[in-house]
């Protein structure tokens, strides 16, 4: 008990502190993160520059600043798409069974024999390496897990005595999906979506540093650390602060989904 | 146990299917007519109606499918649009050195991190616990990207001890092969471990549990034959998956490791051939990456009998 509210808390701050730095920085950031300065390039962290500056003598603060609101709201769109098509799939997978629940598990099967990345890369193709191409990219690639993990929690609530009751008072098929299956769903579909979150910001973070992400001049913290790459030497803080942006970040969703497993679902324990 | 067999291999065969038509359908959902990419802006209209015949685009989508998967089965991944290579010949030689990596990194995180795995669950909510699940966690918390410019920051460029640039072969020379794989081995390894120190850890917990570990305790025997003997061999199979996946996961996104460290690897070729819209070098990477998963999950599965027997019987 006391381990769970740890995690929680110790998640819960960072994922806060993730969201308060993304949302002030729609509105202010300490510098134009876009202004060029070559008098300052490269400037050590220090009184003008907290976190100095990058090749261009662009506030590296400012950057990481704009840059966490780019991740936040590609995870959060990524998710949003994964979730609702993959909640849709799997409801209509485990409720209606039969062919044509096998023809959806057989296809959703194969797509999730491809590494989520991999897809992604292969649809990145197709789409065109920005933004929305990568939502779309990545909503794709996880959409097979979650329809799975719906469908898995339908198919043990459709034998329950209480969906019974609901198609003897003459209920429609419709309004006992979404109005008695659905909402028992959603314990493990924030369980999955939680850890999802975190999926889509290291995907992008990596896509981005591979330059099949958000294009420059945009910050991200993955284009950050690939355009900061070959300063490392000089400028050890173009490598150091957007990594550990990644990684304070990935490390409170990881908390944060710990905590949320523990609580809303016991049995998912040990499901990466 | 022939029958288990036969079942796991028939229930392969749908996936595999669908896997090429994925892949098949990825490159023809792709903007843009290939006929005209490959013979560039100043094509005039009768070589790109005439390459479109060479090609097969002219036929209809199932004939094409079927071509495709002849060519693919006698081999013919056709020809590099860049540098005109055949493409089999190009991904099998990178996927060598990809491989190697993988290989390498997920069987030194997994002699460490399982062992490390069932300590931390026979010593539940202890100082070691906490202590292993804490560092677990925050492990795979760390993009591998970053850790790995972290430690040629470190290694390479502050002491010097390893190569920062380029790659030799180990084929090519032994020594020289090994110190190039150190840093990316070392960087993935350590992510890794993370993954697996937790999944071992839920596993045994989930095992230790049962009725017949207190058995065995009662029966008096010493704890470490009570945690090896008997929990470990049951909670090992759902890590073994792990393991499994874990492979095939690194192989679809070594592309990041590979451009921290220039490997010229699989995955740099397939992120470099979405760089240059180099259609055939995409497809052959992408089929030979997801076939590989399919088969490693396969030969997981076919193994798994050998830690937990009860499989067969369902």
């Amino acid at each position: 008990m006391k381990r769970l509210t740890f995690n929680g808390v110790i998640g819960g701050s960072l994922v806060a502190f993730l969201l308060i730095a993304a949302g002030l920085g729609l509105f202010w950031t300490p510098r134009d993160p876009m202004a060029l300065n070559f008098l300052a390039r490269l400037a050590p962290p220090g009184a003008g520059h907290i976190l100095g500056t990058d090749e261009f003598g662009r506030d590296v603060l400012s950057r990481l600043m704009v840059g966490a609101r780019a991740s936040v709201w590609i995870g959060f769109l990524t998710v949003a798409f994964a979730a609702i098509c993959g909640t849709l799939i799997g409801l209509i997978s485990g409720y209606a069974r039969g062919w044509v629940d096998g023809m959806i598990m057989a296809i959703n099967n194969a797509l999730l024999a491809f590494p989520g990345i991999l897809l992604a890369l292969g649809l990145l193709a197709v789409f065109g390496a920005n933004q929305y191409g990568i939502i779309v990219a990545l909503g794709i690639a996880y959409t097979p897990s979650m329809a799975r993990v719906v469908r898995g929690a339908v198919l043990s609530l459709r034998e329950r005595e209480f969906i019974e009751a609901s198609k003897v008072m003459g209920n429609s098929q419709l309004y006992t999906m979404f109005r008695h299956i659905l909402p028992n769903c959603l314990a493990p579909i924030t369980v999955l979506s939680t850890s999802m979150f975190g999926w889509a910001i290291l995907s992008e973070s990596a896509l981005s540093f591979l330059g099949l992400g958000v294009p420059p001049p945009a910050p991200t913290w993955g284009n950050m650390l690939a355009s900061g790459r070959p300063f490392i030497e000089q400028a050890v803080w173009l490598g150091f602060f957007p990594g550990l942006c990644i990684a304070l970040t990935l490390l409170g969703i990881n908390l944060l989904g710990d905590a949320l497993r523990d609580k809303l679902d016991p049995r998912m324990r040990g499901l990466r | 146990m022939i029958r288990f067999i036969l079942k796991r291999l028939l229930m392969a065969v749908p996936t595999v299917v669908i896997v090429s038509i994925t892949v098949f359908a990825l490159i023809r959902f792709i903007p843009g007519d290939p006929a005209a990419l490959m013979l560039g802006d100043m094509a005039d209209p009768k070589q790109i109606e005439a390459m479109r015949v060479t090609l097969g685009l002219d036929q209809s989508m199932l004939q094409q499918f079927f071509t495709w998967v002849g060519h693919m089965l006698t081999g013919d991944f056709g020809r590099s649009i860049v540098t005109d290579e055949p493409v089999l010949h190009l991904v099998i030689s990178r996927f060598l050195v990809s491989a190697q990596i993988v290989f390498l990194a997920v069987v030194i995180a997994s002699l460490i991190a399982v062992p490390a795995g069932v300590i931390a669950a026979w010593k539940q909510n202890s100082i070691t616990d906490l202590a292993l699940v804490g560092i677990a966690t925050i492990l795979l918390s760390i993009p591998t990207f970053w850790m790995g410019l972290l430690f040629l920051l470190f290694f390479g460029l502050k002491l010097g001890w390893l190569p920062v640039l380029g790659y030799v072969s180990v084929s090519e020379n032994l020594t020289a092969g090994l110190l190039y794989l150190a840093l990316p081995v070392m960087t993935l390894f350590i992510h890794e471990m993370g993954v697996i120190i937790r999944m071992a850890r839920a596993s045994t917990l989930e095992v230790l549990r049962l009725d017949y570990i207190t058995h065995a305790r009662a029966k008096g025997l010493s704890e470490s034959a009570v945690l090896w003997k008997h929990a470990f061999k049951n909670a090992f199979g759902p890590t073994w998956t792990m393991i499994g996946l874990i492979l095939g996961n690194l192989l679809g996104g070594i592309a990041v490791i590979e451009t921290v460290f220039t490997v010229p690897g699989l995955g740099r070729l397939l992120v470099d051939g979405i760089f240059q819209r180099d259609y055939p070098v995409i497809q052959g990477c992408l089929l030979v990456v997801a076939l590989s998963y399919v088969l490693v999950n396969l030969v997981v599965d076919l193994l798994y009998p050998l830690f937990d027997p009860r499989v067969v019987a369902e």
